[in-house]
């Protein structure tokens, strides 16, 4: 199976199982408004009855946001707290619902809202194990690439070199490997993470599957890789482009540029899960012409 | 000042036997005196200043040993009516002597010191010799001038053997080395990079009655403390460095000769009614050259940092420009731009008599104003503290306050921001990003007009440079921009080249403010600075309530003999309508209320803010729906907008364009974060 086919097939997947998408949105939707919700409820209790909100809307005033912040930056502190905490709930979520949205990719079944629930519950602790292992490999590789770049910058110090230049070039140096590395780990996961669902093995297991078939068919992982960030970036940059020509100067343009902004989020969505809807059909493929290989 | 033919005649006759000659000396230099200042007069061009610093300087550059070696030839004016017994020198080199220093004691630093190195250093006058042959060397005697630490040896006494005479002059020769820090903070050598400020004995001011409002004659010699190091008198600098060859050298004023000496080069420069003399030495600056009307644009920068040569060269032209059409002109004819390499960041943000130091980084981003904002505040030092020599170490309010503000008002004038992201639509000035510094700190714990070395405990940034600058934004505000640059440009005028103090400055802005307004401020302006800059007062009023109430015919009986009205009803709908606002704060001052009825009409009343709260009555066909006190936002001091105004019926339209923000932000955020499943 070629990549692109995979790429291909991979939407088709996704959209078959499009209500899982809906699910993940709304979830993160749920979580959003929630952390949301106080935020507004406190700015109109603070300043709601005054011209800050008609001034606010009329263009970016720094002297205004600077003295939002010193009034009432204690509260909106203690609500960016609760927001984090709320962020941590929704990753977990999310490794919640993977597990169900990778068992329909790989096992392209009927959709049932029961299964889909059931499976997610059954995968979800080896998910966020996984997750953990992945996370302690990824921050082995930031210290690594930290003590590089310090090491090629001379700890940044004004006495140990004579450019800044040497902090750029130790920042392109060891920036631009490290994150291929990191892009080419995450991918690995992803793959790790379809081994899971399809092998029903242990986590570290699975964890080298991952790197295993990551690895063994770069030539066709790789291209699938760049094909889903390109396919990101695409939808990021058409947003961006929507976001730029957008006034919001009144209270129709606002919630024009709100429906938008979570018509992105729901692409964004979209995106991600087309991605693992891809990788799944490139997993499921080149397992099954090996196994036809084998056979014949 | 001194001419080649002179200081060789002068040399000539300090060689032969001193003593036997003393009486031929003292007349020699009054005549060698009055003939240099006679020299301007002949050349057609009247001095700028009253030239009492003089210095002539032969200064030899140990690159190997990090050392000068130097021969001074000083000549000075006795400014007063005053006998004067002794003079006073700033020795700053010594504040890096060692951790004993005034400078340096209780800092939480030893900004980099000792980090393994001896990287301390030092300055020794080693020969003082009078006119009449008086070796005054051995009474030289560090003293202490503003605390009891013995240990600082930052301010030399030099007792006279022959007093000077009022309004008389004093020629001496002091020879001099120093041991050259390693840069820590603002002057000194890393690698072979050479920043040398604060680099030389420098006399401090003899301040006679009046000047600078003494109450009689006293030296005015402070120590050097880390906040502040400024003040000193006028004079002509003519100052020879001799350098390894292959070194690029920079320095106040024009360079006049270069010549060569074996594997040496000898760059001589002339600096005139300066207050002081700067120079740097570096084998890889490079050089970009300007002009802006006539005055020489210079700028010496590492060759990594090519990216920001044009950002220094506009900036520069720009600020020069704007200080010209609404201050004065600038009347030197350099301005020498240093942007200091990587490793010699230290001495970055400086200024210094036409030569100042920059911050340029390479990869800048063009939205990130650093650059342009550091040239441009360097700059205007040019004007405040320069050229209108106010005492930066007892009232930096009128040095870095006044360079704030017009950093504010150049910045945003020509940028309209300090920082900009397209990406996040938003932009910040310069101006209301001075405010944030000042408004986010803890403004009550001193005073904004008080010496440097009495921030113990922190303030010194946010109440000199911001508190001063909002200060001056919102006497702007209040007496319109006109009155303003006027009030500027006759400050400048007045006190330039002079040693002003604040009350003078405040003088002039009573005598401008009171000819354009009449007595719409009061007799005199003493009261706006003493509520801001001379207390530790903070600024905040409220729009407290809105009250609207049907205006009815009064009920009951209103003449015993009339019948009982009961019926309230009018023919009209009136609506009495009552604003009450709060003064939170201590600070007073004159504030507008903007009031919107419902009909849309609006009304603008003023108050002269002075009570703790008070009330304004409106009566009108409709209710007032809106009110807000210092609708034009002229009250920069206001540490508070967000308490300003009241809308009864206000739509909440702009709270959710940035909570709809927010959501967004947190929902990518979530699927970021999510990245890591
Ligand atoms: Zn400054």
């Amino acid at each position: 199976m070629s990549f692109w086919k995979a790429y291909t097939n991979g939407f088709g997947a996704f959209w078959e199982y499009r209500k899982t998408w809906f699910w993940y949105y709304i979830f993160n939707l749920l979580v959003a408004l929630l952390i949301a919700f106080p935020v507004y409820q406190y700015l109109n209790a603070s300043f709601g009855q005054t011209m800050i909100p008609a001034l606010m809307l009329e263009k970016y005033d720094f002297r205004i946001v600077t003295d939002i912040l010193n009034q009432y930056g204690l509260g909106l502190g203690v609500l960016l707290n609760q927001s984090i905490v709320l962020s941590v709930a929704f990753v977990l979520i999310s490794a919640l619902l993977l597990g169900g949205i990778l068992h329909y990719y790989i096992y392209r079944v009927d959709f049932d809202t029961g299964t889909f629930w059931q499976k997610s519950l059954s995968y979800f602790w080896k998910i966020v194990a996984l997750a953990m292992l992945f996370l302690i490999i990824q921050l082995i590789l930031l210290g690594i690439a930290w003590s590089l770049f310090m090491y090629f910058s001379h700890g940044m110090s004004p006495d140990n070199l004579e450019s800044e230049h040497t902090v750029i070039r130790a920042l392109q140096w060891v920036g631009i490997p490290y994150l291929i590395v990191l892009f080419l780990i995450a991918m690995c996961h992803d793959y790790a993470k379809v081994c899971l669902v399809s092998n029903q093995k242990g986590v570290v297991n699975c964890l080298f599957c991952g790197f295993r078939f990551g690895f063994s068919h770069l030539r066709k992982t790789l291209p699938l890789l760049i094909l889903n960030i390109l396919t990101f970036l695409i939808v990021y940059v058409l947003y961006k482009w929507i976001d730029f020509s957008l006034a919001e100067n009144s209270g129709g343009q606002v919630l024009f540029f709100f429906l938008i902004s979570q018509l992105y989020i729901l692409i964004r969505i979209g995106v991600k899960l087309w991605n693992l809807a891809s990788i799944s059909t490139l997993y499921n493929g080149l397992k099954t012409e090996r196994i036809k290989e084998e056979l014949s | 000042m001194i001419v080649d033919k002179q200081k060789s005649q002068l040399n000539f006759v300090l060689n032969i036997s001193i003593a036997s000659f003393g009486k031929y000396m003292k007349i020699y230099f009054q005549i060698l005196f009055l003939f240099f200042m006679s020299i301007a007069f002949v050349n057609g061009q009247q001095p700028l200043s009253n030239r009492v610093a003089n210095y002539d300087m032969e200064v030899y550059l140990d690159t190997d040993k990090k050392m000068t070696v130097t021969e001074m030839d000083f000549l000075w004016q006795n400014p007063s009516a005053d006998t004067i017994r002794e003079l006073q020198f700033h020795l700053y080199y010594n504040a890096f002597k060692n951790t004993e220093s005034t400078f340096l004691k209780g800092a939480n630093t030893d900004f980099g010191l000792t980090n393994g190195e001896c990287n301390w250093g030092w300055s020794e006058v080693t020969k003082v010799i009078d006119p009449q042959g008086n070796n005054l060397t051995t009474n030289l005697e560090y003293i202490q001038t503003n605390d009891n630490n013995t240990n600082d040896q930052t301010v030399l006494k030099i007792p006279l053997a022959k007093p000077v005479l009022p309004f008389e002059s004093l020629n001496l020769k002091i020879n001099w080395k120093a041991k050259i820090p390693k840069l820590s903070i603002r002057t000194g050598y890393n690698r072979e990079y050479y920043f040398m400020a604060q680099w030389f004995p420098k006399v401090g001011v003899y301040e006679g009655k009046d000047i600078r409002c003494a109450d009689e004659g006293r030296w005015n010699c402070n120590q050097y403390h880390r906040a502040t190091e400024y003040y000193s008198d006028f004079g002509v600098y003519e100052v020879s460095l001799n350098v390894p060859e292959g070194y690029v050298v920079g320095a106040s004023g024009e360079r006049i000769t270069e010549q060569k000496e074996k594997n040496r080069k000898i760059y001589t420069y002339r600096a005139e009614d300066v207050i002081d003399f700067t120079w740097t030495a570096y084998p890889k600056f490079k050089e970009a050259k300007d002009k802006w009307k006539g005055v020489d644009i210079r700028l010496l920068y590492h060759p990594d940092r090519e990216c920001v040569v044009e950002r220094y060269l506009e900036s520069a032209k720009y600020c020069f420009e704007y200080m010209h059409e609404n201050v004065g002109a600038y009347p030197y004819s350099t301005l020498t731009i240093v942007d200091p390499p990587y490793h010699g960041i230290r001495s970055s943000g400086m200024e210094y008599p036409t030569l100042v130091t920059g911050a340029g980084f390479y990869c800048l981003p063009q939205d990130l104003r650093t650059t342009e904002t550091i040239t441009v505040h360097e700059m205007v030092h040019q004007y405040f503290m320069q050229m209108v020599a106010s005492n930066e170490q007892e009232e930096a309010w009128l040095d870095e306050g006044f360079t704030s503000y017009y950093e504010g008002r150049i910045i945003d004038h020509y940028y309209d921001y300090i920082m900009e992201s397209d990406w996040l639509e938003a932009g910040i000035s310069n101006k209301s990003w001075r405010r944030y510094r000042y408004v986010t700190s803890d403004t009550k714990i001193g005073k904004a007009a008080q010496p440097g070395w009495e921030f113990r405990h922190g303030g010194y940034g946010p109440l000199t440079y911001g508190k001063t600058a909002v200060t001056l934004f919102t006497l702007e505000g209040l007496v319109g921009i006109e009155t303003m640059d006027e009030i500027m440009q006759t400050y400048f005028e007045r006190w330039k080249f002079e040693h002003p103090c604040g009350q003078n400055f405040i003088d002039v802005v009573s005598e401008i403010v009171r000819k354009n307004h009449g007595d719409k401020f009061g007799e005199s302006m003493d009261w706006f600075f003493e509520e801001t800059v001379y207390s530790s007062n903070e600024c905040d009023y409220k729009l407290a309530s809105i009250q609207n109430r049907k205006a009815t015919k009064p009920l009951g009986f209103v003449e015993n003999n009339q019948d009982c009205v009961e019926d309230e009803t009018t023919e009209e709908e009136w609506y009495e309508s009552k604003i009450i606002v709060h003064r939170l704060g201590e600070i007073k001052l004159p504030i507008e209320l903007l009031v919107e009825f419902e009909d849309g009409k609006t009304e603008l009343r003023t108050w002269d803010g002075k009570g703790r709260s008070e009330e304004f009555t409106f009566k009108h066909t409709s209710k007032v729906n809106a009110a807000i006190l210092d609708p034009e936002f002229k009250i920069d001091l206001d540490i508070n907008c967000v308490n300003n105004s009241l809308v009864l019926d206000a739509p909440k339209d702009g709270i959710w364009k940035y909570v709809s923000a927010w959501m967004l932000w947190v929902q990518n955020a979530m699927q970021n974060a999510s990245f890591i499943i």
